[in-house]
């Protein structure tokens, strides 16, 4: 019997089984660990990249200001829906008549982080407050220089040139004065660059001839507390036991560092992330449609135009500008290109904005009237370039693809147009220059203050700075902005920035195209997420329900 | 044997010049100026440079420059990385267990499964139960990696969501690397969660093991099973049916024993195989170990890393291959003489 060297016997068969059996039973599949999971206490963020620094003073990425915003707390914060601002550290506030005075009556009984690195041995107080603003501010502070002594936003809110001196009467008042009325002051304050970190932290540091610890090991009163971190792999933060807003739901808080975007949607889909950062607009229209997953989406605190440089015939004329704005099909816009993420737009502000004008007249969608406008500007034959920012954003994922639309609307009413790109550094510079006819760019704010929308964008001093893409410079419109800033009444700047807007559409220094939304992606079983128009993530409050029961549908 | 043993030993000079050799030459043959490509200096000022080129030795002859490198890595200096800063040999260490970890895995999980199926054929010559086994060998065989390893993760975990899609371990658990081992790790760790983590390893483990010992195993199986059917028919194993002596007893003792030594003498060969699945296995999950370190290092033209990275995986194949061999000569006496 050649083919059967061996009578067949089932020990044979057990032999085997005995080492597949367990070999297979690799846990490939079924993975059950006794006791409660740590799943339950724990959250983890897929996020974009690594952060430069953990102190947001000297960072200015959005990637540095999502961790700041776990550690740290400011003075006052915005809420949620990023509408107003409310007490963080400091519990009130008055000021002055002539609004020179801002006084903060600081929050009591407020612990700061401890760690295997530092153990606080008093509570939060106003010398905090004063070391946070005075690095930043003054030169011979000994931590100005320290992690290089560049402040990106104390510099570029011109902080430093607004203040005259921050005094503490006691270990609970701080007094900020400043050089000239500056109503949007409260909301710079929320800012994540005004975070307060310990002072009893950075002489203990500064006394070990480590200045640079602070940035690097974060002491904050925020509601997690840093425990390790790995460049372009994870940061660990557990929870402030002493938190004074009350201790988190979620005592593991890990932000998985993962770049590609591919990968990130990946592992929320496995369920090794919860939270995914930055979403292509790709990947949203399946996520929708995923029943593990939820899709929060918010209008963003940005503005995407197109904006005319006004300092190149015909473009100084409004009425070519307005028949320009007339012949482009934004509806068809936000569908292409924002795949429905984005609301139209009519004024440089947010329709979310306290300040927004409701009563605008809208741009209609009218290329027969557009081309007779044109001929009643004396226009007869009109070729313009298109330049198309050569990045993405959340007010434009793909400003090319916007050009394209655009160039076939004009193309509708006879005008030939030419679509210019660049690489990002040259394409700024070469705005700034004023090179370019039209433009699609666009403005994200960092607070929920209009003048931090107006004034960079449209006023007289960003025409001559050259951060104003289109050159513009009305008198009634600055006089009306210049106005509002130096009230602290709401309703009185309310007034003041709407006329601005009736005055900006009558203009059309540039189309209004659309506001991008903010969106968040997050499995089903994360709840107290809210996507904040400034962008960015916040964990404060985020928790996974423990049953499915507690899951809202 | 000692003296098979010096022998061997006295054979792996010759082959580490090869290895310093070609990696000398690597330096001086990939593109760029060898300045920049060791210091990562580029653009410098013209007595910037000539202080580098003096530093660095390259101004002497080319034998000169050899002998010094030679010099440089028996003293266990392999270079520092461009963009971490951090000596080779240090990262290498940190990064070896990972692999280290999977690789061995696999392993076990190749012999575990390509030894007994391998039997199992033999035993069943020409009956169903071998004709499937060598079939799926076959297939495992000239499965391309990359391919079969994307179709599970696109199987197992984006599609029924049951396996991790990449990484060593949850990202909720901080475990101290004591010995770089996740498994050892996590079965030592006092933290609260440790037990879970432990089989949390075990799950990241269980993919990327078994994408990287599909082709080994399906390897053995086949080697396994011709060795067997040559020893079955052997007179020897004859000889003990006929003394009464039970199948089992044959199978286990009489034949496995000498069926081993042709899968001995592949499992050494398989070295250098099993680092090029290594390779795209750590791609596909993502896994933290030398092979994606080297990938990463020549996407940043880090070419110190991946000069000093190769020395040592070849280092460290030729010290495998020669235990192996060792370890095929105490099995077989007969290639000892």
């Amino acid at each position: 019997m050649p083919n059967d060297p061996l009578p067949r016997q089932p020990l044979l068969r057990r032999l085997s089984a005995l080492v597949l059996g367990p070999t297979l039973g690799l846990c490939l599949v079924a993975c059950s660990p006794p006791g409660e999971s740590i799943k339950a206490k724990g959250l983890v963020y897929c996020s974009e990249g690594s952060p430069e620094a953990f102190n947001p003073q000297v960072a200015s990425s959005g990637t540095a200001f999502d961790t700041a915003r776990a550690l740290y707390n400011r003075l006052v914060e915005f809420t949620p829906d990023g509408k107003d601002l409310r007490p963080a550290l400091a519990e009130g506030w008055e000021v002055s008549e002539d609004g020179l005075a801002w006084t903060f009556h600081l929050r009591r009984g407020v612990k700061f982080h401890q760690t295997p690195y530092f153990t606080p041995s008093r509570e939060f107080s106003a010398e905090d407050v004063l070391f946070s603003f005075e690095r930043q501010r003054r030169y011979e502070h000994p931590y100005h220089f320290v992690s290089g002594g560049s402040y990106p936003y104390f510099e570029s809110t011109e902080l430093g040139k607004l203040l005259a001196g921050i005094e503490a009467p006691d270990a609970h008042t701080v007094v900020f004065r400043l050089n000239r009325p500056y109503a949007p002051f409260l909301s710079i304050l929320a800012m994540e660059f005004a975070s307060i970190l310990s002072a009893e932290y950075g002489q203990q540091r500064l006394a070990a001839g480590h200045p640079e610890a602070l940035d690097r090991q974060p002491i904050g009163t925020g509601p997690y507390r840093f425990k390790r971190y790995e460049k372009d792999a994870f940061i660990r933060f557990t929870a402030h036991p002493d938190y004074w807003a009350g201790r988190e739901r979620t005592e593991y808080l890990v932000f998985a560092i993962t770049t590609d975007p591919s990968l990130r949607y990946a592992r929320l889909n496995a369920g090794e992330c919860d939270v995914m950062a930055y979403p292509l607009p790709s990947q949203v229209a399946s996520m929708r449609q995923d029943p593990e997953l939820t899709v929060a989406s918010a209008p963003g605190l940005n503005i995407a135009f197109w904006g005319f440089n006004t300092r190149k015939k015909p473009f100084d004329n409004p009425k070519v500008r307005q028949a320009l704005g007339m012949a482009v099909n934004r509806e068809a816009i936000i569908e292409a290109v924002y795949r429905g993420a984005a609301v139209s737009a009519e004024s440089p502000l947010p329709p979310t904005l306290w300040a927004y004008e409701p009563q605008l007249a809208k741009t209609e969608f009218n290329p027969d009237k557009a081309r007779r406008m044109l001929k009643e500007a004396g226009i007869i034959e009109l070729n313009l370039d298109i330049w198309a920012m050569p990045v993405q954003r959340p007010y434009n994922p793909n400003a090319r693809k916007m050009a394209e639309l655009i160039q076939e609307d004009l193309r509708a009413i006879g005008v030939r147009s030419r679509i210019i790109s660049y690489e990002w550094g040259s394409f700024l510079q070469r705005l700034r220059r004023g090179e370019h006819d039209t433009v699609l760019l666009g403005w994200t704010a960092d607070t929920n203050d209009p003048d931090h929308f107006l004034t960079p964008t449209l006023s007289c001093a960003a025409a001559t700075s050259g951060s104003s893409r289109t050159f513009w410079c009305d008198p009634e419109f600055e006089r009306l902005i210049n106005m509002a800033r130096r009230l602290n009444n709401q309703d009185e700047r309310t007034v003041l920035y709407q006329r601005a807007q009736t005055v900006f559409k009558q203009q059309t220094p540039w189309l209004s195209i659309a506001h991008g939304a903010n969106v968040q992606v997050a499995r089903r079983d994360i709840q107290g997420l809210k996507q904040s128009p400034f962008g960015g993530v916040n964990f404060s409050g985020v928790w996974r329900a423990e049953s499915k029961s507690e899951v809202a549908p | 044997m000692s003296q098979y043993l010096l022998r061997k030993l006295l054979l792996m000079i010759p082959g580490f010049l090869g290895i310093s050799l070609l990696a000398f030459a690597f330096i001086h043959l990939v593109p760029g100026d060898p300045v920049s490509n060791m210091t990562g200096v580029y653009n410098a000022a013209p007595e910037e440079y000539s202080r580098l080129r003096q530093v660095l030795g390259l101004d002497k002859s080319l034998p000169e420059q050899y002998f010094r490198y030679l010099g440089q890595l028996l003293q266990g200096d392999f270079g520092t990385s461009l963009t971490t800063g951090q000596t080779v040999l240090a990262e290498f260490l940190v990064l070896l267990p990972a692999t280290l970890e999977l690789s061995l895995l696999a392993l076990f999980l190749a012999v575990a499964i390509g030894l007994p199926a391998g039997m199992l054929a033999a035993v069943k010559h020409r009956r169903p139960a071998d004709y499937a086994i060598t079939g799926l060998a076959l297939a495992g065989n000239s499965m391309p990696i990359f391919w079969w390893g994307l179709l599970l993760v696109g199987f197992f975990s984006l599609k029924l969501g049951i396996a991790p899609v990449a990484g060593r371990l949850s990202f909720l658990f901080d475990i101290e690397p004591r010995t770089g081992f996740m498994l050892i790790d996590t079965w030592i760790s006092t933290e609260p969660y440790a037990r879970e983590a432990f089989f949390d390893a075990l799950h990241h483990l269980a993919l990327p093991a078994l994408v990287l010992a599909t082709v080994p195993t399906a390897l053995f199986a086949l080697i396994t099973r011709s060795a067997m059917l040559e020893v079955l028919s052997a007179d020897y194993i004859r000889a003990a049916r006929s003394f009464g002596l039970g199948r089992l007893r044959i199978i286990a003792v009489n034949a496995l024993r000498n069926a081993l030594i042709p899968v001995v003498a592949v499992l050494g060969l398989q070295v250098s195989v099993f680092f090029t699945g290594a390779l795209l296995t750590e791609t596909i999950f993502s896994w933290p170990g030398i092979a994606k370190w080297l990938l990463e290092a020549v996407s940043r033209r880090d070419y110190m890393t991946v000069q000093g990275g190769l020395v040592l995986i070849a280092s460290l194949a030729l010290v495998l291959n020669t235990l192996f061999d060792l370890l095929f000569a105490w099995v077989n006496p007969r290639v000892r003489r």
